[in-house]
């Protein structure tokens, strides 16, 4: 009897204990997404008003009129993101590649810890290497330039998550690719690549939208324009950078506007996120 | 095969081989001799070399970081250490311990990727050889309807049977088998074991295994390994029953190991 009460007492104790801990992981859950849900929402309230058809498909409306879009910042963002996937996405895979299936010991270490170093370099300065090796020479800021820097952020990327989903490929796979007297180079391109293409495709996508909102890298590299451009070499604009352009007017109607291109954007981004977790995430 | 004292052909010689990880000295100084449709058990305790001598026939041994081999094995009268390691493993089929069909390929392609990457595209071929290798690894029933579906749906058991076809289907002249039923149930196991009995027809089999009843049952010859070294390499029946060393007779009756 009086054990039991000390029993009771001791498990009412642990019962308060164990809530509050429940309490607080909770509230940290909710502080962790309420920033992404309070910008989403604020960026709606702003953005919806002034989103309309014509900003999907109007080239930007002289000071002082009303109306126009971004028709050719969108279409820029995809002419940057398809140019700079086909230097960053082979580029990466081809590092993971060597890392995983290839190098062994201290090549591998200066290889990642390279990887690494380049993951944490600041867009702009990435930015700013290809403005000094590309942007100056060529004489004038151009789409390939501002691949060419999304591109570079991009390989660090694709090749970390490349690298991870090698990994947990077993070695005993490749093993019997190998006994079955099929080349190295064969194995991994059908047999290993193709078994984790779906992986592989995930993080390449995550690194697209990654690099879909970049700014600065792209401020003196693709610089911005208020046409149409499908040159490879004129300077190309991007809903990024049209935001930010749009955002420091001093007029309102373009203030509007970014805020809807920041809407865009957003719903890109979050569109892409889902899409890749619906599509490969499920099993 | 019924009438063994006629004479056979020996299919592959092992001469002073040896074989390292770094300084490791996992296979020590070994000779063998394995015929024709032969069964051979390679018995022995955990880390007694017994899986590092079957990769060193098909040079997979090699792939390892640091690993070394020195010595002859003759697949055939051919010397495989002056040959493209490539070529030597389209003749030495091998199946692991786990089951591990390729992801992402479904059972058909499983079976028909060492053709196809080795340039046979015809699809008519495939076909046949796809159907012909799944019957002899007593697959085909099970699987003739789904041949679409990935490999690594079927079960444990099925999924080695597989990897047995997988071998096949390249028509090797010598099989490799790593202790290819340690990771299946005593139903699935018994499968395999029936399969082997099958399998001789067509091939040379080497099968390492922790199972002393399994070699005793399988194999016509048996070949008993501790620390790297060859202890006793003989008749199944001889070795079981009266081993001349006695190491062998410690570890089959279960002494150590």
């Amino acid at each position: 009897m009086n054990l039991d009460n000390v029993m009771s007492v001791h498990d009412f104790k642990r019962k308060v204990k164990n809530y509050f801990m429940i309490g607080l992981i909770c509230l940290s859950a909710l502080v962790a997404i309420f920033p992404l849900i309070s910008v989403f929402v604020f960026v709606l309230q702003k953005g919806l008003p002034s989103l309309s058809w014509d900003f999907f498909t109007q080239l930007p409306a002289p000071v002082g009129e009303t109306g126009g879009g971004m028709a050719q910042s969108i279409l820029g963002s995809f002419y940057l993101i398809a140019v700079a996937s086909l230097i960053g996405v082979p580029w990466g895979i081809a590092s993971a590649i060597y890392i995983t299936e290839y190098g062994y010991g201290k090549t591998v270490f200066l290889l990642r810890f390279s990887n690494d170093l380049l993951m944490g370099v600041p867009s702009i300065v990435m930015g700013l290497f290809v403005y000094s090796f590309v942007v100056a020479p060529m004489k004038g800021f151009s789409w390939l330039a501002g691949s060419l820097a999304l591109g570079l952020i991009m390989i660090p990327i694709v090749s970390r998550s490349t690298e991870e989903i090698l990994k947990t490929v077993p070695s005993h796979i490749r093993e019997a690719g190998l006994a079955l007297g099929i080349p190295r180079y064969k194995v991994i391109l059908h047999i290993i690549l193709k078994g984790s293409w779906g992986a592989i495709l995930t993080g390449i996508i995550l690194s697209v939208a990654r690099i879909s909102g970049e700014t600065a890298p792209l401020l003196f590299t693709a610089f911005n324009n208020q046409y149409w451009s499908h040159s490879l070499t004129q300077p190309v604009s991007s809903l990024p950078v049209q935001i930010y352009t749009y955002a420091i007017s001093p007029f309102e109607e373009w203030q509007a506007q970014a805020w809807s291109g920041a809407l865009v954007l957003i719903l890109f981004i979050f569109v892409i996120n889902i899409a890749v977790r619906l599509l490969f995430h499920k099993k | 095969m019924p009438n063994s004292q006629v004479q056979k052909n020996t299919i592959l010689e092992v001469k002073e081989l040896n074989a390292w990880f770094g300084d490791f000295h996992a296979v020590k100084n070994i000779n063998l001799k394995v015929e024709q449709n032969d069964i051979l058990a390679l018995i022995g305790p955990s880390g007694c070399g017994k899986s590092t001598f079957i990769r060193t026939i098909n040079r997979l041994h090699e792939e390892v970081p640091g690993a070394r081999v020195t010595g002859e094995v003759r697949l055939l009268g051919q010397d495989i250490y002056k040959m493209d390691p490539v070529k030597i493993r389209r003749q030495v089929g091998m199946v692991f311990q786990k089951p591990n069909p390729f992801p992402g390929l479904s059972i058909f392609e499983n079976v028909a990727v060492g053709l196809k990457l080795s340039g046979i595209q015809r699809k008519s071929i495939l076909t046949e050889i796809v159907e012909k290798s799944l019957k002899q690894a007593a697959l085909w029933n099970e699987v003739k309807d789904k041949l679409n579906e990935p490999g690594t749906s079927l079960s444990g058991g099925q999924q080695q049977r597989l990897c047995i076809a997988r071998a096949l289907a390249v028509t090797p002249p010598i099989l490799l088998m790593d202790e290819p039923t340690s990771a299946l149930d005593p139903i699935s196991t018994a499968r395999i074991e029936d399969l082997l009995q099958d399998l001789k027809k067509y091939v040379t089999i080497v099968i390492v295994t922790h199972n002393m009843q399994q070699a005793s049952r399988v194999s016509t010859k048996t070949a008993f390994f501790l620390s790297g070294e060859l202890i006793e390499f003989g008749d199944t029946s001889q070795v079981f029953t009266k081993p001349n060393k006695q190491k062998t007779e410690e570890y089959i009756t279960g002494r150590f190991g």
